[in-house]
């Protein structure tokens, strides 16, 4: 692969982040160059056993020139991290190298983002044909295991895959970043070796894997969250009307089948109902009518009898009048549902009284209703027989005494 | 480019949540249709069963009543009187109309028409040779449904019995095909 010349400028303090252009390529922050508070610590409790580790904390200006092999591309969350002052500079860059420290507290702040353990291998020339090599991996959310080891320049590129591979083999699936001099980080070999890593060249090819391309990811996986909230709102929204528009239409379908055959009625609504169930009470109410013939033949039937036990009366029915809703006039305003004109033989006039008496209780008990007398009566003689017409009334809802 | 996916994101949020609101909303205007079309099945269900109830009164309605289209004279509605099934013959020239009225029970019309008729200056007679006959006659007036009268006055003559009502009145079905 083609190598490009990149534009870079090394930057040791926010004044040098004037020199940042819009031709520039790649930026390397140096950093402080000082190793953190703890990790001194670490180096300090190391220095009695380790006299190169000790002399290598205790020059703090090795890592000044120190940067990161890996060219990260500018993001929005790595540009959040930085001091916002600075990432307004670092804004239009197209990449930007970091400094260790830098990139190992970034490292630990951004811990959600690695999924894996993480080693880091820093190297650096010290100046003195040899490089030594920092190595950090995460436990749980705490960067630790700062371990160093020390290198020749002259098998940098096969001691550093070795350190590499055996720290992969330590910790498992191990994301790595490496970092060192620019004047090392040139060398072919060192190259190859990270290139081997990463598969890719540290400088040439800007898409680390981490964790710029977890960012990256970030973006395919907001783009998939817009299209699956979309598709969700969609979704939602199309089974609730497909849903709710099934179940509507399955009600109206029942409708209709339970119309079936008396669509009329129900256009109606429900006026047919109500007129049918008037015809029911009237064709009942009507039909109770029949008992009027009963009465009718009470009526004869108790004239007939009045004739067979009360032979000297020789009772004649002369004419019934008989009102279906009651309403025949008689005497006082009273209202009857018969009124029977009778002809009766009383024998002397002074017996009209008591024939009249013994006739009316008589069919009276038969009826078991009261008779009133609605006239005087009158005495006709003929061939010497006294004979009185005289009417009398009653109702069938009036028991007799 | 990430500027614009963070807003939307945001935009496709608030288009989810507005969805989600919309939709609770459609399914709340589809629960109160589909509440009223059921409360309307439920009517319709109880018509059909009331209507079913009263399929016996539709029945005994249209053969106790002529439709009133079928009953153009006085002819056709002496006819309608039957009264030669009681045994009694009488002819439709002697007749003449008394009245029309329509027939409401309860205030309510019941879509009859009661085509009264009189075959006497003063009434309706029937003649009849005995009392039996006359009272087969009353018994027989009376069982009609379609027939009505007020008052009856039996009497008796040289010539037999007289039935005399101060009209005699056939009941007729306006309402064709209501039900």
């Amino acid at each position: 692969m083609a190598k490009s010349k990149a534009t870079i400028t090394y930057i040791s303090s926010i004044e040098d982040l004037s020199q940042v252009t819009k031709k520039t390529k790649r930026i390397v922050l140096a950093g402080s160059g000082i190793a953190p508070a703890s990790l001194e610590a670490q180096g300090d409790e190391k220095k009695q056993g380790t006299a190169d580790t000790g002399k290598y904390i205790k020059q703090p200006d090795i890592y000044s020139k120190a940067y990161l092999g890996l060219a990260l591309p500018i993001g929005k969350r790595l540009k959040v991290r930085l001091l916002k002052h600075v990432a307004e500079k670092l804004v239009k860059q197209k990449h930007v190298c970091l400094s260790h420290d830098l990139i190992i507290n970034w490292v630990r702040k951004n811990r959600k983002l690695f999924s894996k353990n993480v080693c880091i291998v820093a190297c650096f020339n010290d100046g003195n044909g040899n490089v030594p090599i920092q190595i950090y991996n995460f436990s749980g959310d705490e960067l630790v295991g700062f371990k160093e080891k020390r290198i020749s320049v002259n098998y940098a590129s096969s001691d550093l895959r070795q350190i590499i591979n055996a720290e992969k083999e330590h910790y498992g699936e191990c994301q790595t970043i490496g970092c060192g001099t620019p004047e090392m980080m040139a060398e072919e070999s060192i190259q190859e070796c990270f290139y081997e890593t990463y598969g890719e060249q540290p400088f040439q090819e800007a898409k680390p894997k981490i964790p710029i391309v977890l960012k990256r990811n970030k973006n395919t996986s907001e783009i998939a969250s817009i299209v699956f909230m979309l598709g969700i709102a969609a979704l939602v929204l199309f089974a609730t009307d497909g849903v709710q528009n099934a179940r509507f239409a399955q009600e109206k379908q029942s409708y209709q089948t339970a119309i079936q055959g008396i669509e009329s009625v129900i256009n109606k609504g429900g006026a047919s109902i109500e007129l049918l169930q008037h015809k029911q009470y009237y064709m009942e109410n009507i039909s109770t009518q029949t008992q009027h013939e009963a009465h009718l033949s009470e009526i004869l039937g108790a004239v007939y009898q009045v004739r067979q036990e009360l032979t000297t009366t020789k009772a004649v029915l002369k004419t019934l009048s008989y009102s279906a809703d009651g309403s025949l006039s008689g005497a006082e305003d009273r209202e009857y549902d018969f009124v029977a004109t009778l002809q009766i033989n009383v024998g002397r006039e002074e017996n009209v009284g008591d024939s009249l008496n013994a006739v009316t209780g008589f069919m009276g008990r038969k009826l078991g209703i009261k008779l009133d007398s609605l006239n005087r009566p009158i005495v006709h003689v003929k061939g010497g027989i006294n004979t009185v017409v005289y009417r009398i009334a009653g109702r069938f809802d009036e028991v007799g005494k | 480019m990430k500027f614009y996916l963070k807003y939307l994101v945001y935009l496709s949020l608030g288009i989810l949540g507005l969805t989600v609101y919309y939709s609770y909303k459609l399914h709340e205007v589809y629960e109160i249709k589909i509440n009223q079309q059921k409360a309307i099945n439920q009517n319709a269900e109880q018509i059909k069963a009331t209507w079913q109830g009263l399929q016996p009164t539709i029945d005994a309605w249209k053969s106790s009543f002529v439709g009133i289209t079928s009953v153009n004279s006085l002819y056709e509605l002496n006819k309608v009187l039957g009264l030669h099934s009681a045994g009694v013959n009488l002819s439709a020239s002697s007749m003449f109309e008394a009245g029309t009225s329509a027939i409401s029970y309860q205030g309510v019309d019941l879509g009859l028409v009661s085509r009264c008729v009189k075959n006497k200056g003063n009434g309706f007679m029937i003649q009849s040779s005995n009392l039996e006959n006359a009272l087969n006659v009353l018994s027989y007036i009376e069982h009609r449904l379609d027939l009505s009268w007020n008052e009856v006055t039996l009497s008796s003559s040289e010539q037999g019995f007289q039935l005399q009502f101060p009209s005699l009145c056939v009941h007729l079905r306006v309402l064709e095909g209501e039900e």
